[in-house]
């Protein structure tokens, strides 16, 4: 990529621009009311004091650290819980007609009901907060992650495993070794998919009256009608996801050979 | 067809046999009818013998080769390498496969190392085995390539690398020089007699092309189809290196086509 002419690499940035420019004018114009959607400047001074403003200024001032830790942590369970149990189980399911059989139809049932519907459940078995954030956000990543792990693990070419298999190597080392680098391509965008859906469950999770957390944060700012409020923890969420996303894939890259390599 | 099987055991200094087969007869069974594919196969291979199975597409000779590595069972009769049956695939009867199969995350380095790791092996003799058959197949300069930014003929150097290193008792090879263009074809063909020469493995070699078995085999195992099985056994005395301009070479080159023409008629 940096082989490229310059204007290439402006690429990315011509869309957010033309949006921002676009913003401005209808801003300056008047012609949408600042109440529905304020103007970029004040949106740019309620994330400057929601950031870096000292707690007790205003109602938001200072508070993003302690919200984005909240919102981070729940996510990082969340998803950590679907990925130990999506990976494995997905990959026993693509090789194992038993497994297959066991889970599948089971699987596909629960997966056929939509993720919010599990919350009002979830309210009165664990209450507001954490924990139905977690559970929520851990059954909406699990079936990407499932899913995904089983189609790769079925798809690992079988000429692999025969040669793994005509080398002497074991079970064990079959699995680490040639399984799970032959699924990666398949593995990585599970997980992805699964985190970002994480995202977007740890809003509705948080949408429920938790004091902490960006999801709470948005909610609280309909209340108090600071329209500039909502759309900077929308954008924050956009920032944290993304971020999140580029630190999976780095994290894999360090740890998995197949990921850094692949094509 | 089994009365004009010419035995061709009588050579003198017989090598003592590696791998035996009895009796092999593989049957499948589709719905409701019945596929003879293997019928009655048995052969010996000596020690350090380069043997060709040799004959036309559908005659099962990679069924065959799957029952030696040990991936499929036998309808009937068995396998055995030096004396004892075969019945799972093992590092004793490596395959070299038509098809790319090496590890694509791997570069050519590592792939050559894979079957060596996990044998408590220290990594210091990991690393000089490695050298020395990277060096073997010259590829020291492509180390540290991945198996997608290689020729094909590099990657079937790589893929005989990566089992000789095991020191198989018997080097299965099927068809693994047919996806490659004509000319690197012939080089992979003179490599290997390079190869067999220095470290003078037992090798299998399944191929339909007549003029690399005769290229290639001290014999020549010819096979025809429906149902699978050995039809004639040939002898190729040929000094090495065969010049493929020689008569005499023409001669068993003409000989096994007319062999092979006889089948499809019949």
């Amino acid at each position: 990529m940096n082989g490229r002419p310059k204007p290439y690499q402006l690429l990315p940035w011509i869309i957010p621009g033309v949006f921002l420019l676009a913003w401005l004018m209808v801003s300056e114009t008047g012609q949408v009311p600042g109440y529905l959607l304020p103007h970029p400047k004040d949106i740019g001074e309620a994330g400057y004091t929601y950031i870096f403003g000292l707690v007790g200024d205003g109602p938001y001032a200072g508070r993003f650290l302690t919200d984005a830790a909240a919102s981070l942590l729940r996510v990082a369970m969340g998803f950590s819980l679907a990925a130990s149990v999506g990976v494995p189980l997905g990959i026993l399911t693509g090789r194992l007609d038993w497994v297959e059989k066991l889970f599948s139809a089971s699987v596909n049932g629960i997966r056929a009901v939509p993720g919010i519907s599990w919350l009002p459940l979830s309210l009165v078995w664990f209450g507001i907060g954490m924990k139905t954030t977690v559970f929520l956000i851990s059954l909406a990543a699990f079936f990407p992650i499932y899913l995904n792990a089983a189609a790769g693990a079925r798809a690992v070419p079988p000429i692999l495993l025969q040669t793994g298999a005509m080398m002497g190597v074991g079970r064990i080392r079959g699995t680490f070794a040639i399984l799970i680098p032959g699924a990666m391509s398949h593995l990585m965008a599970g997980l992805r998919l699964g985190l970002g859906v994480s995202w977007a469950y740890l809003v509705l999770g948080e949408l429920t009256g938790v004091s902490r957390g960006l999801g709470a944060v948005i909610m609280d700012a309909r209340m108090s009608g600071q329209i500039d409020v909502i759309i900077v923890g929308i954008a924050l969420i956009a920032f944290l996801g993304q971020s999140s996303d580029y630190l999976l894939r780095s994290l894999l890259r360090m740890l998995f050979k197949s990921a850094r390599r692949a094509p | 067809m089994s009365t004009r099987l010419k035995l061709v055991s009588a050579q003198p200094a017989l090598p003592e046999a590696v791998l035996e087969v009895q009796g092999l007869s593989k049957i499948f069974r589709v719905n409701q009818t019945t596929f003879h594919a293997l019928e009655n196969i048995r052969f010996q291979a000596g020690t350090g013998e380069l043997i060709c199975v040799l004959g036309p597409s559908g005659c099962g000779k990679t069924t065959l080769l799957k029952i030696l590595s040990g991936f499929i069972p036998p309808s009937a009769g068995q396998v055995t390498l030096n004396g004892l049956p075969v019945f799972r695939p093992g590092p004793d009867r490596c395959v070299v496969f038509q098809e790319d199969a090496l590890f694509p995350w791997l570069t050519v380095a590592e792939n050559i190392a894979f079957g060596l790791k996990g044998r408590g092996l220290g990594s210091q003799s990991v690393r000089q085995e490695t050298e020395r058959f990277l060096s073997l197949v010259n590829l020291e300069a492509f180390r540290d390539y991945l198996p997608r930014e290689i020729s094909g003929g590099m990657k079937q150097r790589v893929a005989l690398a990566r089992v000789l290193i095991l020191n198989p008792k018997v080097l299965l090879m099927d068809e693994p020089f047919a996806a490659l263009d004509a000319q690197t074809r012939e080089e992979m063909q003179n490599f290997l007699l390079a190869l067999w020469k220095k470290l003078s493995h037992t090798i299998l070699f399944v191929t339909h092309d007549v003029t690399e078995a005769v290229t290639l085999a001290d014999r020549i195992l010819v096979m025809e189809k429906n149902p699978g099985r050995i039809s004639h056994e040939i002898a190729v005395p040929l000094k090495r290196p065969r010049m493929r301009e020689t008569d005499a070479f023409h001669h068993h080159c003409k000989h096994l086509y007319a062999l092979l023409r006889t089948e499809k008629a019949g």
